[in-house]
């Protein structure tokens, strides 16, 4: 079959291959990838076909969510802006709020592996919104209630509230 | 989308370990801020060593919002002196804000005055018996930006020394509460406006709620003070505010509430605490006088 010149067919996406700690290649959009200031430093100083990361801090399950994550936010700001452009009303920014929300509630384990990966891979946003996690986790609770939470140990410290 | 490789990276096997005090110091830093000074030291202190270490950091301290609301007894002066004490000592001359209410005693206010030099902000509600010690606070604090006395018993001369000694004010409240405070009169407050006008000149927002002031005094205040775009004067009974002295107000101000405005017990408050003098944003346009 002979290929036809159709101008609505858009040039192949650029492409960046992340791999995993546990040896899993993930191929994303470069854009995507672009959301690590990690990558994104020094990133136009690589050859194109050496675009490839190797993630020896992040597991493939967590990587998978912090791909999700980008991809995400990336085409909401696409769209957010072509909302503002044709000055449409949008929810965009409300909707990805929401969004976020839902994303980040996940158990203490997971919520752990994606701030080591968003601080890793340095992606403010994503750091942002696990860090708030974080803290509301702990808002509120006793010292052993977070000991629990978090699968702490008590290392001997005095717990005033324990006595009470 | 996901190829296993077959290279050199071997799988991480069996149990991965979630260390939470593992976690890199700026990390577990930025956690803490969440969380504010109360929160830290009644509480996630006690959790492991690690972490009372990393509460000792100073940085954490830098806003001091301390009420009685969840921590202290009605009554509890000495323990709210004990813990406003810790913050103030742990900050090591960092603190940059401060909001007490109730509790707050002389002793406390002599610490913050002895350890504190570098405060832009200084807001107290419903404190008495610390005239002495807050003009001390002030003469220490040369960089303060914002002032509030919210129903305090504060007497006039002192209001005066301070307004005199806080030359860098860009926001003043001085809201008085006629069930806990006894009433300036004409002259004092009018006294307190000339002060005003006199040496605060980068005054942009300024609350003079319930006040006994005349329209001597108002004009004091806006000639002095060019910059002026945020003044609530609502109940001030002594005030004719016709004319163009209202004209001028009118023209003059952003943001402007007279007479007997109803903005606060409503979800706007917030946005007058979260003012942002330099940037003038997040103030939603139904503060703009144009509502009124």
């Amino acid at each position: 079959m002979k290929d036809s010149f159709n101008p609505s067919i858009e040039p192949p996406k650029k492409t960046v291959t992340l791999v995993s700690s546990d040896g899993y290649d993930f191929e994303v959009e470069e854009e995507v990838a672009l959301e690590s200031q990690v990558i994104k430093d020094g990133f136009e100083d690589k050859a194109v076909d050496d675009r490839e990361y190797l993630l020896f801090n992040v597991h493939s399950d967590t990587l998978e969510l912090i791909i999700k994550y980008c991809e995400k936010h990336v085409s909401s700001r696409k769209s957010i802006s072509a909302a503002a452009a044709s000055s449409s009303s949008s929810n965009g920014e409300e909707a990805l709020k929401e969004w976020d929300e839902h994303f980040i509630s996940v158990d203490t384990n997971t919520l752990y592996d994606i701030l080591m990966a968003a601080d890793y891979l340095n992606i403010k946003s994503l750091l942002d919104l696990a860090i708030q996690k974080v803290a509301d986790t702990i808002h509120g609770r006793s010292p052993e209630q977070i000991r629990k939470k978090f699968n702490i140990e008590n290392d001997s410290i005095i717990d005033p509230w324990a006595s009470e | 989308m996901k190829a296993r490789r077959s290279t050199l990276l071997a799988e991480a096997k069996g149990r991965r370990w979630r260390n939470w005090f593992d976690f890199p110091e700026d990390v577990m830093l930025l956690i803490f801020m969440k969380l504010g000074p109360m929160e830290i030291l009644f509480r996630a202190q006690f959790v492991c060593s690690s972490w009372q270490k990393l509460a000792q950091e100073p940085k954490l301290y830098t806003c001091l919002v301390m009420t009685r609301c969840g921590y202290f007894k009605t009554d509890d002066y000495d323990r709210f002196t004990e813990v406003g004490k810790e913050v103030v000592a742990r900050s090591s001359g960092e603190l940059t804000e401060i909001y007490m209410e109730d509790l707050v005693t002389e002793e406390l206010l002599k610490y913050i005055a002895e350890k504190s030099n570098s405060l832009k902000s200084l807001r107290l509600k419903h404190c008495e018996d610390i005239d002495e010690v807050l003009e001390e606070v002030v003469k220490e604090n040369p960089m303060l930006e914002e002032l509030e006395f919210s129903g305090c018993e504060i007497g006039v001369e002192t209001i005066e020394k301070v307004v005199c000694s806080c030359s860098q004010l860009k926001s003043f409240l001085l809201n008085f509460d006629p069930t806990r405070q006894s009433e300036f009169s004409r002259n004092e407050s009018d006294n307190v406006a000339y002060a005003i006008g006199k040496n605060l000149p980068q005054l942009r927002r300024l609350h003079l709620y319930w006040n006994a002031l005349t329209d001597d005094g108002l004009r004091a205040i806006l000639d002095g003070c060019p910059n002026l775009k945020f003044l609530d004067i609502r109940y001030c009974e002594n005030l004719n505010l016709q004319g163009v002295l209202l004209q001028t107000c009118l023209d003059r101000m952003t943001y402007f509430w007279f007479g007997s405005d109803s903005i606060f017990g409503s979800e706007a408050e917030g946005d007058v605490e979260s003012y942002d003098f330099d940037t003038d944003i997040n103030v939603k346009d139904l503060w703009s006088r144009e509502t009124y």
